[in-house]
This record gives C-alpha cells, structure tokens and sequence, in this order.
C-alpha cells in the first residue's frame, strides 16, 4: 500500500523527486558506488558531499535533478540527471549524470523503476533520448545498460577543458 | 593579434570579432551556418539526420522551457560563427560544467580568432554559472576541430563509454 509517505510496505520500490533532506541518504549511497568504482580502477577524484548536492542541487540555478528510490521507507537508490540538447537531431535529451542501487536493495527492480520514472520525465520534457557515460570497467553497469536496449556511442570523441588552467 | 595570425590571412590585418548572446530573429542566421557546418559534417563522412532548423532554434533555444542557449559572432558586422550550450554536471568532482553542444566558424571568416573568441566567451559564461570546466563532443574524423581544442589545451576523454537509448524503446 503506498500511504504517500514513500513507505510502501510490500517491498516494492517507490521512486520521488529528491529534495534537500535527502541530501544525508544520497551522499551515503554515493559513497557506496565510490567504493565500487574504486574496487574496478576508476582513478578520479571523488568530491561529491552534502554541501555540494544541496549547492548543486537546489537554490535559484540548480545544475541538476534527481529522483530517489526507497524500500519500507529505506534508501534503496537514485538516478541524478539533467536536461541536454542534440543540435544535429534537433531533439531535446536527458543525460543521467550518476544511478547507483544500494547493494542491500539489488534484485528488487530498483534500477528498472529508476528507469522507469526517469522515462516519464522524459515524456513530460519532450526529451527522446536518454544519455550517458560509463566508466569502461565498470561491466557490470555497461551488462544492465546494454540489457535494456541502450546502445553505445560510436564515432564520438569527448573532450574538455578547464575554465582556469592552472 | 599575432604576426602568425596576419600571414596566415595571407598579409590582411585580423578583424576583430564581437560577440553576443543569440536572439531569436538570429534563426535564419544560425540556420545557414549551421547547414555549412552539416555540409561539412556530411563530407566527413556523417550520416546522423541533421535536422536542426528556424523552428527547432527558436522552439527549443527560447522561453521557459529552453534547452539551450549560444552565442552568435560577427566580424565586419556579417555573421561569423556561433557556440550553442547547456548547463550540466559532474557528480563525481562535484563540478558545474558547460557543455557546448555546437560550434561554427564560417571557412571565410577564420583566421580572425573567431572560434577562439567563443571559446574564451564561453569560459566567461562558465565562471558566472560557477562551472570549472568545458565539455562537448567531437565527430571522431573531424581532425580540423581536434587540432583547434587541442590548441586551445583540451584533452580527450578516454576511460567512459557513452551510451544511449531512445526514451519509446524503455
């Protein structure tokens, strides 16, 4: 039964929109997924905090969105996103900037009603695609992507380039 | 203005490109550079649809629900070049980013520092939206276009794979 509260009781997941007091549950599963990449080589630095996320996040120019996931009312995941634009397609996009499901929460369809919500806000914006980008490594992530239909990206090189050099 | 950039206009002086920020009256303006920039694309070698036209511009590039904004750049009053963008994110280094989602310079209008002069606008825009960096794509046979960010000290991303879906096949 979902009571609105985000505490279906049936083991289910239910997705919201993340807001500022979500700031201590999405760090604290962030850490988890730095954990992760760290176990398969990523080598970047990982600055993520609360301040940022509420900096980031919220106030009159956010730089993202985000949903999260919840199980009996407990952190089980959440997808950050924002919007994004094709200029050669012409086509409004969403680019997931980072999805993680907490381990204690796998096997549950988590990822999936992530996905899920996400595709809906994809039809509320009039965006087409969904995008994003993979640490090489990470199988596991490019196994769940590439089983949903998502394809990858050839013949497009990334680049960029500090404001500031040092 | 380098004697570098002189010669290479072949002994002409460079002239100083100006820069501001699009409208939508610049459709039509936007719209033919940026069929140059397919038709290059397309003698590259790419076969992505390229649809982008006057109503996508001011559709997508305007009002409340805008999904990009640019910059247009004239030299001797004439339209020169153009950088579109968006705003993103970097969870991970917990970093505001730009992404430049396209960029142009007419073929004859380089060699005054036009595509430069973007870049260095862009920067400017970054830093007011708290961004520390740069991003954007690059049609992997396009060497012209590495060879300028390259020059300008950009470095190719190398350990992601870029995914996508369409949302209907969800």
């Amino acid at each position: 039964m979902n009571d609105g509260s985000g505490k279906k009781s049936d083991g289910s997941p239910v997705i919201t929109s993340v807001t500022t007091a979500d700031a201590g549950d999405i760090v604290a599963m962030w850490r988890d997924y730095v954990a992760y990449m760290q176990s398969i080589g990523d080598p970047s630095l990982f600055l993520f905090d609360e301040d940022s996320f509420l900096a980031d996040g919220f106030g009159p120019n956010p730089a993202f969105e985000g949903i999260i996931a919840r199980i009996d009312g407990q952190p089980a995941g959440y997808l950050l996103y924002h919007h994004s634009y094709d200029i050669d397609r012409a086509m409004r996009l969403l680019f997931i900037g980072n999805l993680w499901v907490a381990a204690s929460a796998r096997r549950r369809g988590v990822g999936r009603a992530l996905i899920e919500r996400i595709r809906e806000i994809a039809r509320d914006t009039n965006a087409l695609h969904l995008v994003w980008g993979v640490y090489s490594e990470n199988v596991l992530a490019l196994d769940f992507y590439e089983g949903l239909g998502a394809a990858r990206t050839e013949n497009l090189v990334w680049m960029h380039m500090p404001v500031d050099p040092d | 203005m380098t004697d570098e950039r002189t010669q290479a206009a072949g002994g002409r002086p460079p002239l100083q490109p100006v820069i501001r920020p699009i409208a939508p009256d610049d459709a039509a303006d936007i719209i033919a550079m940026s069929q140059e920039f397919a038709a290059y694309l397309r003698s590259l070698g790419d076969r992505a649809p390229l649809n982008f036209d006057t109503k996508a511009f001011r559709d997508a590039g305007f009002g409340p629900r805008r999904a990009f904004d640019g910059v247009i750049a004239f030299v001797d009053r004439k339209p020169a070049g153009y950088l579109l963008f968006h705003t993103g994110y970097d969870v991970d280094r917990s970093m505001r980013l730009i992404f430049i989602i396209d960029l142009w310079v007419r073929e004859s209008m380089r060699r005054n520092g036009v595509g430069r002069a973007l870049m260095a606008e862009a920067a400017r825009i970054a830093r007011e939206f708290g961004a520390a960096e740069l991003v954007w794509c690059v049609f992997d046979p396009n060497r012209l276009a590495f060879n300028f960010y390259e020059g300008l000290g950009a470095e190719r991303i190398r350990d992601l794979t870029w995914m996508s879906i369409p949302v209907e096949k969800l």
